[in-house]
């Protein structure tokens, strides 16, 4: 009975979250597709500046990311703080750093002196800023000191490990319901060993042949 | 129609079996993308050398760094491959999924030597994750099994295309399952459409 409880439950899981993640699949998988290239010609797009001046006053803030945060409250821009004084800024500048969204970055540039900030939004093509939704997660990430600061992409990378896990959930689930079906055990080894061996060649017979 | 449903599920069944060693592979490699896991930074690194190689009269840079690595036994995936005439030496880093080498080459005495790191397993994942990726175009692809990896990774995309649509047909027949399908697809629209929308506009 406890048996015919997991198969039955174990099916309807395999359905439900196949449906839940049905659109977050597509768009890694297509978004990995266009990751990997890049040369096709719909997928280039040239990306366009908009320069503006706003004014701004000196932020309470002393540190660097604390000034940064203020200056996009005052300027109303909203996303991941990707890089503070990373360059540093030229004078007399006193302050620069990048926000990134997925589809457009807004570099910023300010001189408290003067109360101005010099703002630059460059924005990209509809494919380019898809396919940047693959990796908007971890860029935030990437490199030391950085982390993510910006709520969309906390609640984005916790739904990126989600779809992993439930990936990994109904691959296991697909599995055990092969399983149960005995005609088909035969075929399905052959699929799933022929995965295996040529997955198991790039991840570990690559260094093992080529050391 | 029945022909055509036991053809679907069938089709369903053999490629998501043949595909799953390859979504275990991404699926872990996200996680430890998303965490910024770095697994064998620390490993150690051997250099070895230093030997005496002929550096080719080579513009082009792969050439130039397949050709060098050829000489010291080496092969695997060149990444940027870099002239630096001011420190007069050629850098050629060469990857192998979870190992790394560098070969750095004196250009006025001609001696190589190699850096090797093997951070493994895991960081292997990741290297796979990543290749070929959205850098390095024009470059990455200039191994045989890495070109062969590439075709995989689009097909596995492909594959994906066709098991989430398969799925999507193989549950419209389930009529037992229709309301609580669509109450987990509006769901998982509702969300992706609001977390979309606010990561791009």
């Amino acid at each position: 009975m406890a048996r015919r409880g997991l198969t039955y439950w174990n099916r309807k899981l395999h359905i439900y979250l196949g449906l839940y993640f049905l659109l977050f699949l597509w768009l890694f998988a297509v978004s990995g597709l266009i990751l990997n290239n890049t040369h096709w010609t719909f997928v280039k797009s040239k990306p366009v500046d908009v320069r503006s001046e706003e004014p701004v006053t000196t932020p309470a803030a002393t540190d660097d990311f604390g000034m940064a945060q203020d200056v996009m409250r005052q300027l109303d821009i909203s996303g991941e703080i990707h890089a503070v004084n990373r360059p540093r800024p030229k004078p007399p500048h006193d302050l620069f750093f990048s926000v990134v969204r997925a589809q457009y970055f807004t570099f910023v540039q300010v001189n408290f002196d003067e109360g101005v900030a010099n703002v630059r939004v460059r924005k990209w093509g509809f494919w380019s800023g898809f396919a940047r939704l693959h990796t908007v997660a971890s860029m935030s990430t990437r490199g030391q000191n950085m982390f993510r600061d910006w709520w969309m992409t906390k609640v984005w990378s916790v739904c990126v490990d989600a779809l992993a896990i439930g990936v990994l959930a109904m691959l296991c689930g697909g599995i055990y319901m092969w399983w149960q079906i005995k005609p088909k055990r035969r075929v399905g080894i052959v699929c799933l060993s022929l995965g295996c061996v040529s997955c198991a060649l790039f991840v570990i017979g690559l260094r093992a042949l080529f050391t | 129609m029945k022909a055509f449903y036991r053809w679907t599920r069938d089709l369903h069944l053999w490629l998501g079996l043949f595909l799953s060693p390859f979504l275990v592979v991404y699926a872990v490699s996200t996680i430890l993308i998303n965490h910024n896991a770095t697994p064998g930074r620390d490993a150690p690194e051997e250099t070895s050398g230093p030997v005496l190689v002929v550096v080719p009269d080579e513009e082009d840079r792969i050439r130039l760094g397949r050709d060098i690595i050829a000489q010291l036994g080496i092969t695997g995936e060149l990444g940027g491959v870099r002239r630096m005439p001011a420190q007069q030496k050629i850098v050629i880093p060469v990857n192998v999924p979870g190992k790394r080498q560098v070969v750095t080459v004196d250009t006025t005495t001609s001696l190589a030597t190699v850096a090797t790191k093997s951070p493994g397993f895991l960081s292997g994942l990741v290297y796979l994750h990543f290749a070929p990726g959205q850098h390095l175009v024009g470059i990455s692809g200039n191994w045989f099994w890495m070109r062969l990896w590439h075709w995989m990774a689009d097909a596995t995309v492909y594959v994906v295309l066709f098991l989430t649509a398969s799925g999507v047909y193989l549950w419209t027949v389930l009529k037992a399952e229709r309301k609580v399908g669509l109450i987990c697809l509006g769901a998982g629209a509702v969300s992706f459409v609001v977390l979309v929308c606010g990561l791009l506009f």
